[in-house]
């Protein structure tokens, strides 16, 4: 490098190369970083590797190489940080631009090429400046023109919006950029000239310029250009300010400016957006705040270290290159790089300041001090806007951001603040007001400070809350590069698993008639069901050991691989519940009755959540909603079903030698048809959902409260499982005959008939339900997952009761069926289990069947279990 | 593997910038004691004040800075009803002593001269703050 940048006698010399070299070498491995980036995303070598930065990062060595000659030879005594400050700062940006896009990238070196070109012409010019001194009046004023002519033929780079440019051979410039150190300029040689005459009052003596700074505002404001407005009000306030040591002056700016603000906010729709955007953006997210949500997401991305340059996504904020480069730069470089770039900043701006002190006259200084107002101010604003600190305005980050005007508009006000520095004086202007210059260092330095705090709260302390926002693409992007958990059956077939490889990760559903309960993972839709209730594991971040998932973050920027998740689900009985419900409506859940492991659960229609894509649309809208999961969410009126659960919660043992009196109750008739010319038996006619033998039976009972009963068998709980649920009513009173016949209060989910069915099989204990068994951990292989508690729900009396009824006589099975008319027209159910006779595994079926008969239902339940005893 | 090499570089990535911050501010900080040192080693001429119109002592300073004004907190006070509380400042720069006026009511004057911007004086000079007179004398380097 100390060859590129040779060190002639000078001490200045010495310094600037070796700052500069330090730039190289920071530049180098910045575009190393991005040239190696995909290597750590993919974790592995085999790779596409970025090449295209380098293009970016030879030019600037070339272009900053050639300059520093130049500089040599014609402003040997300049200020020794300025030149290599501000190539730290463009080499920074144009890497970035490079990275975000290549397109603009080269756009942005052709640029830097430009502007150096124009530097090389000017550097043998100083008397330039005293040109535009004599002639200030003419340059400010076709400076307005220039700006005006936008209003005629004004483009849009990219597309639509404000038209604000002005194309000239396919170059485009904002006239806007340069008019501002044109205004400096101009007020700078104002104030310098008008010193002489004393007999004029304040107004009076600013009477021009104010009247130049309102005929540049009025301008902008036709093109609602806010922000550039505002920051001419900014640099004019402080400038007339260092000039004259009057403290009012920016009183009376400050003033007014919250003054237009607040009458603008009233007036205009594009004011009112950007001020609701800022005081509350997480009002709309998705729409009006949707940039600087995304900006702030990008800095907590970023956390404290970075995800390293071009490891992560900032091209997911809307034009990241120009606007919102600083949240780039933080979410790739972390608050370490945050603080640096800030630091680059506030010493550009107080080596600024310093050349301005030392200045050779008054004009020059006023020159310098705007220039480093200029520079400061805009920075602060920008990156204000990107974390908040400030509304949001369009301008441009002088140096870094993507913008061939403000780049030029950048250099042609370096080198200004070079040559002053070059021509000044060791000693400070013994005439020089010191104190205004102290004042204003300090309010600059408070805005730098201030946004750095504000970084520090974005990405250190909201880092967590924000990073795990949905509306972060992240986690869907991090998706993609490592392998999230499978959900695997109870003997280890997979039911849903991310198959392919690093970068093109899929997820696939193998069991689709569960998607309701498994749910899905996708990019745009989100999470659901298991995939959402143990996201934690199946991205890694629990259960892995906790080093590892911050080795993994710190390294990829990642989460390290995904845990597998075992499922209680049988794929085959799976498939044979899911065959029964095929064409129909309805629910169906299969329990182990001890254990409570879910062993099949079906909710039909369903959807395949492998075309969720192609279908969201319709499934989202449709009348019978294929995304609820009935099992869980499908609240359907008891009726005669509560019958097993009323017998199990006696006491004792009742007689019930008689057959019942009646079967039907208000016309009702049973949900199964029986044969008319025998008179039906307690048992026959419960099992087959009687009204009239049910509400007769209770007559004759010890426990006869329906509430009672209805808690007894957990209908007023909430069952334990990590799905979405129906919310369950509180206890409350009910009537029988509104109970037996219809009666929207008296309500249970499939789910919470399940488990009542199994503590009856179970003798009383109900189960917890559970679905999750295990999770594969690296360190201890397959660990499982607790277990909820039982309750004990009925006595072995009741239970005795409910069975002597309810019982098969022969085969090994108790079940009854409800029929329940609802205003969408009939409800089935049919609520069964094994009794003690059965030696294989203790099984609880429900099954909800919306619409079709009551027959059929029990015909298909009855089928089910026959056929996954036989298994 | 990929990951660590990567981290290796952007390490070096945030060192060379702090490394760069780091020397612009240990140039700086050398700078300022440069600068102290060359302020500390240049000496500033004694200054020697004698009242004209009243019989007060002599007062010799070596301070860069002398206030001269009613206060009896000024440099150097002068009990005269025409004199203002804080009237004229002597400071010593660019190798030499300068003359200014307070905004004083009655003015300050340099061999007859009104003071209106910073002036140079030089040993034999006289100054007139309202009615009171000082002849100032300053020592050879």
């Amino acid at each position: 490098m100390i060859r590129i940048f040779p060190v002639s006698t000078s001490y200045h010399s010495q310094v600037e190369s070796r700052l500069l070299t330090l730039a190289a070498w920071f530049l180098c491995f910045y575009s190393l970083a991005i040239t190696l980036a995909p290597a750590a995303r993919m974790h592995s070598w085999q790779v596409t590797y970025r090449w295209e930065q380098w293009i970016g990062y030879a030019a600037w060595l070339v272009c900053t190489a050639v300059a520093w000659r130049s500089l040599n030879k014609t402003l040997a005594d300049r200020d020794p940080f300025i030149f290599p400050l501000i190539m730290l700062m463009t080499g920074w940006g144009l890497l970035e631009v490079w990275r975000l896009s290549p397109s603009f990238g080269l756009r942005q070196t052709i640029w830097l090429a430009v502007c150096l070109g124009v530097l090389l012409l000017l550097s043998a010019r100083p008397a330039v400046l005293e040109l535009v001194r004599r002639y200030k009046y003419i340059c400010l004023v076709s400076g307005l023109a220039l700006t005006a002519l936008t209003f005629f033929i004004g483009t849009y780079p990219g597309g639509s919006g404000p038209h604000l440019w002005l194309q000239f051979f396919g170059l485009y410039l904002q006239p806007s950029e340069p008019l501002k150190l044109l205004l400096i300029v101009y007020l700078a040689a104002y104030l310098a000239d008008i010193r002489m005459q004393r007999q004029l009052t304040f107004l009076q003596w600013l009477m021009p310029a104010l009247v130049i700074l309102g005929t540049s505002l009025l301008i902008l404001l036709a093109q609602r250009d806010l922000g550039t407005a505002t920051i001419f009000i900014l640099i004019f306030t402080f400038i007339v300010y260092l000039a004259t040591g009057r403290r009012r002056v920016i009183l009376i700016s400050l003033f007014l400016v919250a003054a237009a603000g607040l009458f603008g906010y009233q007036l205009y729709d594009v004011i009112r957006i950007r001020i609701d955007a800022w005081i509350n953006p997480w009002l709309d997210p998705s729409g009006r705040s949707y940039q600087i949500v995304q900006s702030i997401i990008a800095v907590a991305t970023g956390g404290v270290f970075g995800r390293g340059p071009g490891l992560g996504s900032p091209g997911i904020i809307p034009v990241a290159q120009s606007d919102f480069i600083f949240s780039a730069i933080a979410e790739e470089t972390g608050l370490i790089g945050i603080i640096g770039l800030l630091s680059v900043i506030a010493l550009l701006f107080s080596r600024g300041l310093n050349t301005a002190l030392h200045a050779a006259d008054i004009y020059r200084r006023n020159l310098a001090a705007g220039i480093s107002i200029y520079f400061a101010i805009q920075s602060i604003f920008i990156i204000g806007g990107n974390l908040r600190l400030l509304p949001l305005s369009g301008v441009t980050l002088p140096f870094v951001s993507y913008g061939g005007s403000s780049l030029l508009t950048g250099f042609l006000a370096a080198w200004i603040l070079l040559l002053i520095s070059h021509q000044s004086s060791r000693q400070v202007i013994n005439t020089l007001n010191v104190k205004p210059f102290i004042l204003t260092g300090e309010l600059i330095l408070m805005g730098m400070v201030a946004a750095s705090i504000v970084s520090g709260w974005w990405s250190v302390i909201r880092s967590d809350d924000l990073s795990n926002r949905v509306d972060n693409p992240r986690r869907s992007i991090a998706e993609r590069y490592v392998q999230r958990g499978s959900l695997v059956d109870r003997s280890g077939k997979p039911i849903s698993e991310s198959v392919g490889t690093s970068g093109n990760f899929q997820r696939k559903y193998f069991l689709p008639g569960l998607a309701a309960t498994t749910g899905y993972s996708h990019p745009v839709y989100g999470l659901s069901g298991l995939e959402q209730a143990y996201d934690n594991y199946l991205r890694g971040l629990q259960g892995n050991p906790s080093m590892q998932v911050w080795s993994s973050q710190m390294l990829y920027g990642q989460p390290p691989e995904g845990l597998d998740i075992r499922l209680s689900i049988e794929t085959e009985t799976q498939n044979l519940t899911d065959q029964a419900l095929k064409g129909k409506k309805g629910a169906a859940i299969l329990m182990n009755a001890s254990t409570g492991e879910i062993l099949a659960i079906s909710s039909q229609p369903g959807f395949n959540p492998n075309t969720l894509d192609e279908n969201w649309l319709s499934w989202t809208t449709r009348q019978d909603s294929p995304l609820v999961n009935r099992v869980t969410q499908g609240v359907y009126p008891v009726g005669t079903a509560i019958g097993p659960f009323v017998l199990a919660s006696q006491s004792g043992t009742i007689p019930l030698n008689t057959t019942p009196d009646r079967i039907n109750l208000d016309g009702f008739g049973c949900a199964l048809t029986l044969d008319e010319k025998i008179v039906p038996t307690w048992g026959e006619a419960l099992k087959a959902g009687c009204p009239g033998a049910l509400f007769d039976l209770m007559d004759h009972l010890t426990v006869n409260r329906l509430e009672d009963i209805y808690n007894a068998a957990g209908f007023f709980s909430l069952p334990d499982i990590p799905l979405a649920q129906a919310p369950t009513s509180s206890f409350h009173a009910l009537d029988r005959k509104d109970t037996i016949l219809v009666n929207n209060s008296a309500t249970a989910t499939p789910l919470q008939m399940v488990l009542a069915a199994a503590s009856i099989t179970a003798k009383g204990l109900r189960p917890s339900p559970r679905i999750a068994m295990a999770v594969d951990t690296p360190a201890q292989g397959w660990v499982i997952l607790p277990a909820g508690q039982k309750t004990q729900s009925f006595t072995s009396d009741g239970i005795q009761m409910a069975l002597s009824q309810y019982a098969d006589d022969d085969s090994p099975l108790w079940h009854t069926t409800a029929s329940v008319p609802t205003s969408e027209g009939q409800i089935h159910w049919f609520v069964a289990g094994t009794t003690q006779q059965w030696q294989g595994t203790p099984l609880a079926l429900t099954l909800v069947i919306e619409g079709n008969t009551a027959e059929t239902t029990t015909e298909l339940g009855i089928n089910l279990l026959n056929s996954v005893m036989m298994q | 593997m990929s990951g660590i090499v990567v981290l290796i570089i952007r390490l070096l990535v945030a060192i060379t910038l702090y490394a760069f911050l780091a020397t612009v501010l240990y140039i700086l900080w050398q700078d300022l004691q440069m600068h102290s040192e060359l302020v500390k080693a240049a000496q500033v001429p004694f200054l020697t004040i004698t009242p004209i119109t009243d019989d007060n002592n002599p007062v010799e300073f070596n301070v860069p800075e002398i206030v001269i004004g009613r206060d009896p907190l000024c440099n150097y006070s002068v009990t005269d009803e025409t004199v203002s509380s804080r009237h004229g400042r002597l400071s010593y720069h660019h190798n030499q002593w300068w003359l200014e006026d307070l905004n004083s009511t009655n003015g300050t004057f340099l061999n007859d001269d009104r003071v209106f911007t910073p002036t140079v004086v030089i040993s034999g000079d006289e100054i007139r703050c309202g009615q009171a007179i000082l002849k100032i004398l300053i020592a050879p380097k």
